[in-house]
């Protein structure tokens, strides 16, 4: 038994290699396993997506689904994408260098204090609870910042992910600094485009590592200690990271492919000088472009343009890059095709998939179409499952047989995990992106469940499982290899041509044969080379100037400055003006001293502007309505700043949903809300409810609509009338008897899911039935039937208190005007089982208001 | 004609270059809020690859 573990260990960790190949057999075992979790994390997001696509259930509580959303993200990102690429820059220092490494240490400090921080960065453990599972308290998005910050909002992360926070950067500035230090003091004057790139790649994670070093021990500082916290300028120096993270993620695999291409098809690179250039370009414009996230907060406009040209500034290596990796395999007549070759090619094209979409992200007008949706998130799986990992896998297909000195155990499974990685990654950004160009947005438990969205949601699930399929494939063949694969030799040989020898093993050849394409002739002037580099390179500096000229003018107007808002919008004779502030979670609207909370209430054809802010304990907030037919209204709310929104209402009188387009904790999409335009008279005539009816069903958040004289409301296990947030719009005849009935039933309240009963206890069922015992059913809320007369004035009908297991009816005259039907109040929530919730551990609160909806009135 | 790396990452850039043009093209016209948006960027896409395709064919060979 001992002796079996003893070679299981050495046989995983490699044990009796080379230092340097025991540190990479470290970070890919670890790596590894945290892709596994990380993997459970994401199928676990796709079932609770799935299940409510399919029957409008959750399946998960609202903070394990986003716990598990979050560290998908951290385990890929840091704990496998990061720390693999770690391990493979010690191996190629060391093998560039053929220096014996020195300061071993650093290295190790590095791997374990990255591996400790994924573990501090889910939170605490609470084993002895019955219903609440390892994932509270949930995690945070320092992207997202002041969220989680104690003071600041009301959804509270725990100490120890600020603690993981600071275990990742200093992981991050030991390896650094070993990587360079090692790199210079052995290669001074002998860089090649190779060792440059890696040296600059390196420096990139360095540097770009300063940035969350500031913010995240900012926020640390002010949830411990109090110190204060300016919202806007903590995020911004968050997002000098958010750039370079990518790169710092896609740079590693853009080396690989410079150093493998030219290996695998035995020529050099077309232009090394092109390769030099790119890599200081990358790392000149990665670490300086953070506005580019934040378009469309309070920035004024030139600041927005002159990021978007700085972003510019990262597509010219890039596309120096595609060309010269291009060009190094023109006129190649390979004929055996390999693994490593497949995914390199595969890594290639997703890189020009993901790095045009890139641009168009990077596009002011474009971005204020799909900032926040889901577009934005296939953007950046179709750079990491489209071009990063495979970029990867081309280099590990060709590493794993070298440093284990066996082959790999079956070219089938390698070839079946090449073509389940391709279809499966292509299919998760095509689904994604469309559930974005219906105007989704990201971070979504719950979304509108309309025809197109529920299927792209069921095929994303589709898709992912043959990726992770794929995957399940590739971890079979490594253990295949560990125990069945052939010993090779690979003595002696250079480490070009121990990989080139590692690739043929996995040659597509039905005989396993390998032909090696013959050397470059000599027969290309370097002069025609460097036209061709020059010409290229111009053509992208000025096809990109030409796309800034074309696309600045809709720019310049988005974002959320005053100064973007047209003078015709600052008249206060001619312009509604209302302000909103949006709370955790409810919004809150003030129009000339009458205030409403989730709906206001303009006439159609008006001009308005929105003068929006955060309130303290909400961290952020985005009023977002996407009017696809007259405006996409998209700007980010701020604590102590105000962004504004300007726009004319739409000429059709009725109901348009909008929704908070930023996660502010775990109930944010419970956060919806309605812009009631009022028809003139009080009463929508039948080409009105015709022309509202054709052109509403495309906006996404706008509620679905119900005609009739008699309506049954359904109380949802997360609390919605009829799974509609907000509640359905409802169409009765002018003069006649509307009826609603509001059904409740016990499991619907006793959801984990639902908001109306307050989590204190792991016994909470209980709970809630002694408490209905002891209050005849009731519960302390009252539902309520309000009228709105055609000039915006409020009166409360009627109004009774929300029984449990039994139906409440409404009765009412229809009047001119409109009415707001259900729980219009904002419920005061929170989670704190067994009285853990505490801003150590973590905490959840807010006030909720998702039971209501609109009742409009026809002629 | 072999099916060469150079084909395959040229198969590569088409299958960008659709997945582009659906995205795109989908933006533009899904509405009046978007159309005057992503016009511009749209043909500027269509036209930067089919420069750089056409350009990359007349590139010289790395022999």
């Amino acid at each position: 038994m001992f002796g079996f573990v003893r070679t299981l260990i050495r046989t995983i960790f490699q044990t009796d290699k080379s230092w340097e190949s025991r540190v990479l057999a470290f970070t890919l075992a670890w790596g590894v396993a945290w892709a596994i979790v990380g993997g459970s994390d994401a199928l676990l997001v796709r079932v609770q997506e799935t299940g409510y696509s399919l029957g409008g259930s959750l399946l998960e509580t609202p903070w394990v689904y986003y716990a598990g959303l979050t560290l998908h993200a951290i385990r890929f990102l840091f704990g496998f994408a990061q720390q693999i690429e770690m391990g493979v820059f010690v191996f190629l220092t060391v093998k560039l260098t053929g220096a014996l490494p020195t300061r071993r240490w650093m290295i190790w400090s590095s791997l374990i204090l990255i591996n400790a921080s994924i573990f501090l960065l889910e939170g605490p453990v609470l084993p002895n609870s019955s219903f609440l599972d390892v994932y509270f308290s949930a995690t945070g998005w320092d992207s997202l910042a002041p969220l989680g910050v104690n003071g600041y909002s009301q959804y509270v992360v725990s100490v120890t992910w600020w603690a993981g926070w600071l275990f990742l950067e200093l992981s991050t500035f030991l390896w650094g600094a070993w990587v360079m230090m090692t790199l210079y003091r052995n290669l001074k004057g002998k860089f090649n485009y190779v060792s440059i790139f890696v040296f600059l790649t390196t420096l990139l994670f360095f540097v770009g590592y300063l940035a969350p070093f500031v913010s995240t021990n900012w926020e640390w500082l002010s949830t411990a200690l109090g110190v204060g916290l300016d919202t806007l300028w903590n995020q911004t120096i968050f997002w000098f990271f958010g750039h370079s993270v990518v790169y710092m993620l896609f740079l590693p695999a853009v080396v690989v492919l410079y150093y493998i291409i030219p290996t695998l098809v035995n020529r050099p690179i077309y232009s090394e000088r092109m390769a030099v250039w790119s890599a200081v370009l990358y790392f000149v414009f990665s670490d300086i472009v953070p506005i580019h996230h934040l378009y469309l907060t309070v920035f004024p406009a030139w600041v927005n343009l002159m990021q978007e040209i700085m972003t510019y500034g990262v597509v010219v290596p890039s596309v120096m890059t595609f060309f010269n990796l291009w060009a190094t395999v023109k006129g190649v007549k390979q004929v055996t095709w390999t693994v490593p070759m497949a995914f390199a090619a595969f890594s290639f094209g997703g890189a020009v998939a993901a790095g045009v979409t890139g641009v168009a992200n990077a596009t002011v007008s474009v971005d204020a179409i799909i900032h926040n949706t889901m577009w934005v998130v296939g953007h950046f799986h179709a750079m990491i499952d489209l071009m990063i990992i495979p970029g990867l896998f081309a280099l590990l297909y060709m590493l794993q047989p070298v440093i284990m000195g066996k082959s790999w155990f079956s070219r089938r499974l390698a070839w079946w995990h090449f073509w389940l990685t391709l279809v499966g990654g292509a299919g998760i950004s095509i689904f994604m992106d469309g559930l974005g160009l219906d105007g989704i947005l990201r971070r979504s438990m719950t979304f509108p469940l309309l025809g197109t969205v529920t299927s792209d949601e069921v095929l994303l699930t589709v898709f992912s499982l043959v990726f992770g399929l794929g995957q399940i494939l590739f971890i079979l063949n490594v253990v295949g290899s560990m125990y069945g694969g052939r010993p090779m030799n690979f003595e002696g040989l250079p480490l070009g041509k121990s990989l080139t020898l590692a690739a043929s093993t996995t040659s597509w050849s039905p005989t396993g044969g390998y032909e090696e394409p013959p050397p470059a002739r000599g027969t290309v002037s370097h002069s025609s080379k460097r036209r061709a580099e020059l010409t290229w390179t111009a053509m992208a500096v000025g096809l990109l100037v030409l796309n800034a000229a074309l696309t600045a003018p809709v720019g310049a107007a988005s974002g959320g400055a005053l100064s973007t808002v047209p003078a015709s919008y600052l008249d206060p004779g001619g312009t509604t003006m209302i302000n909103v502030v949006a709370h955790q979670y409810y919004w809150s609207f003030n129009e000339g001293g009458s205030v409403t909370t989730g709906f206001f209430v303009t006439s159609p054809d008006t001009k308005v502007l929105l003068n929006g802010t955060a309130a303290g304990g909400n961290a952020l907030a985005n009023f977002y309505m996407p009017l696809f037919n007259d405006k996409m209204l998209d700007n980010e709310l701020y604590q102590n700043y105000n962004s504004y929104l300007w726009f004319t209402t739409p000429t059709v009188p009725g109901v348009y949903g909008f929704m908070n387009g930023e996660y502010n904790g775990p109930y944010y999409t419970y956060m919806g809300g309605d812009m009631l335009v009022m028809p003139p008279g009080g009463v929508l005539n039948e080409s009105s409810v015709q022309e509202y009816n054709a052109t509403m069903r495309q906006d996404p958040y706008t509620p679905p609509l119900v005609e009739g004289s008699s309506f049954l409301l359904q109380m949802s296990a997360w609390g919605t009338w009829n799974n509609s947030d907000p509640a359905p719009t409802l169409l009765v005849k002018n003069g006649s008897t509307a009826r609603l009935a509001f059904n409740v039933t016990f499991d619907s309240v006793a959801s984990l899911d639902n908001y109306l009963f307050n989590v204190t206890s792991s016994s909470y069922r209980q709970q809630l039935e002694n408490y209905l015992t002891q209050n005849d059913n009731g519960l302390p809320y009252m539902l309520q039937i309000i009228h709105i007369d055609p000039s915006g004035q409020l009166e409360v009908v009627s109004q009774q208190q929300l029984i449990v297991g039994r139906s409440v009816s409404f009765s009412f005259t229809a009047q001119p005007g409109a009415y707001v039907y259900g729980l219009v109040q904002p419920v005061y929530h929170y989670i704190s089982p067994g009285g853990v919730a505490s801003y150590t551990m973590g905490a959840d609160s807010g006030m909720m208001e998702a039971l209501w909806g609109v009742v409009m009135v026809t002629e | 004609m072999k099916f060469t790396l150079f084909s395959a990452m040229a198969l590569g850039v088409l299958l960008a270059a659709m997945l582009l043009v659906w995205e795109e093209v989908g933006i533009t016209l899904r509405g009046s809020s978007s159309f005057s948006n992503a016009l511009w960027f749209t043909v500027f896409s269509l036209l930067a690859i089919l420069v750089f395709v056409v350009f990359m064919a007349r590139a010289p060979d790395n022999d």
